[in-house]
């Protein structure tokens, strides 16, 4: 759905606190909630988004794209330091098929 | 069959199928009675039809077997094409022709019956046979045509347009089997040849060209030759020029600015930014997905902003085509009125003229009637598209002048 959320005087609402009302409005908990895209007017005051509210998290693990999911915390992350990729990525250059995935972890160690 | 044979059969007919049911329907169901009688003579017809058509196809039938037995029809090498639609259509005719039986006789067919099995068969394979047809059907015309050559004699033909061996050998007419492309076929010695081709055609030589594809009909309403139709208008009343035409002229009306880059404001006038800003945002909306700016977009933005943009600066010569483009509907329905009123050349010589004569004769009699008095009114009407009457100022006009019931005054 489409969110409008008026908050004159402070600054865009966050994630979080966007989270505790929708599930006060629409009786639901806050971890099948998820919001995205919001956008505040020009001149504040004022910002517009969307939500999604999902019956159960197991329905919103299946459904949601990873990015969401990490932001909402129970997404894995992955390495994120970019050397440590390339290391992993030249590691697993020496190999071929399913190989390249237990070099990848074996030269970790 | 004499139409009174027919009577007695359906009355006898009639009677059976009563007959059937116990004693009382016939007070019960007077209606299905009549519906029986009212058919009956129907049904016994096209039974009669019936059984005489299965007579001649039995008649063919047995031509066939006999052609076959004699040799006359090779069937030895192989199943071909043809061949497999000829059995394909013969077994599902027989196989309807049960199954409409099972019906008659009233069995129910949920469960399936062999027939029908049969039946769903037949029709597969008929299908998937049409596009093998289609690709063979170049072909079997070309045999067809072969072979209707071979019956009817050509040589007659050929002798009365005095066409030459060596011109038939290169046409390929006398090997009509070839299936490669012949050039000469695209000049049409025939037509060359005979010189009455023209006259002959029905039509005196005009192309018609065929009707393959329906095609839809829009009856449009009758427009006179001045009038604007209300796309132009439409287009008319978002060009610059003309607003600022209807700037000039328009004096009773405020001008009007778009109010693009402020955040207030109702967007009524929209310029191109506006429209772009728009689909945007209905698409975000619809889509629940936000959209970035495009390389290609900000660079326009960019280029914009560079040649003066921020303060909404526009360059009037970059546009000026499409503005007089626009203009020229206007410029013909205007040019038509003025040829309407002041003869045929419509100039303003003409028009001067006419003023000069009824000044001097004293004739006040009323000038005719153009459609568009001044520039004013001309203005006015073009701007009565659709983009011309949305905005707050017509509003208020129109409202203000609606009658109001007045409740005052009352006696």
């Amino acid at each position: 759905m489409i969110v409008d959320v008026l908050h004159p005087g402070r600054p865009n609402v966050s994630h979080k606190e966007l989270g505790d009302r929708l599930a006060k409005l629409y009786k639901s908990s806050e971890e099948c909630i998820f919001t995205f895209g919001f956008r505040t007017a020009f001149g504040g005051g004022k910002s517009t988004g969307f939500a999604l509210i999902y019956d159960s998290l197991d329905e919103a693990k299946k459904v949601e794209p990873k990015y969401r999911l990490i932001r909402h915390g129970i997404g894995a992350k992955g390495i994120i330091s970019s050397k440590q990729r390339k290391e992993r990525k030249n590691r697993a250059k020496k190999f071929r098929g399913t190989k390249k995935a237990k070099a990848a972890t074996a030269g970790k160690k | 069959m004499t139409p009174s044979k027919n009577d007695e059969e359906a009355e006898v007919f009639l009677d059976a199928v009563l007959g059937d049911h116990s004693a009382g329907s016939e007070t019960e169901n007077p209606e299905l009675a009549k519906l029986i009688q009212a058919d009956s003579p129907l049904l016994v017809k096209q039974i009669y039809s019936i059984v005489e058509s299965m007579k001649s196809a039995k008649e063919k039938l047995m031509e066939l077997q006999q052609r076959i037995s004699s040799n006359s029809v090779p069937t030895s090498k192989g199943v071909s094409l043809l061949e497999i639609k000829l059995h394909g259509l013969l077994s599902y005719l027989t196989n309807l022709s049960f199954f409409i039986l099972l019906k008659l006789h009233g069995q129910s067919t949920s469960e399936l019956h062999p027939s029908v099995e049969r039946l769903i068969e037949m029709r597969v394979i008929l299908e998937k046979i049409k596009p093998m047809e289609v690709k063979l059907k170049y072909q079997i015309d070309k045999v067809l045509k072969a072979a209707n050559d071979a019956s009817n004699p050509s040589a007659e033909k050929n002798a009365q347009r005095n066409v030459s061996e060596f011109d038939l050998q290169n046409s390929g007419v006398s090997d009509p089997l070839q299936f490669k492309p012949n050039p000469l076929n695209l000049v049409g010695a025939s037509t060359a040849l005979d010189k009455n081709a023209d006259q002959s055609r029905e039509d005196g030589g005009v192309y018609r060209p065929p009707r393959i594809a329906p095609v839809k009909y829009s009856e449009e309403p009758k427009r006179r030759k001045g009038d604007l139709s209300a796309s132009t208008r439409e287009s008319l009343s978002k060009s610059r020029l003309f607003k600022d035409m209807r700037d000039t002229f328009d004096t009773s009306r405020p001008e009007q600015v778009t109010s693009h880059g402020t955040g207030y404001g109702v967007r009524e006038l929209r310029d191109s930014k506006d429209e772009e800003l728009a689909k945007i945002e209905e698409f975000e909306l619809s889509n629940y997905q936000r959209l970035s700016a495009t390389r290609d977009r900000n660079k326009r933005e960019k280029a914009a902003m560079r040649k003066g943009g921020a303060a909404g600066i526009v360059d009037e010569m970059e546009n000026l085509e499409s503005d007089f483009l626009q203009m020229d509907a206007l410029d013909r329905a205007v040019s038509f009125d003025n040829q309407e009123r002041y003869g045929s050349s419509g100039s303003v010589l003409a028009k001067r003229n006419m003023r000069a004569e009824s000044f001097f004769t004293g004739n006040d009699e009323p000038r005719k009637k153009g459609k568009f008095t001044d520039a004013t009114e001309l203005v006015t009407k073009v701007a009565s598209g659709a983009a011309g009457k949305k905005t707050a100022y017509d509003k208020a006009l129109r409202k203000a002048s609606k009658p109001r019931h007045r409740t005052l005054g009352k006696k």
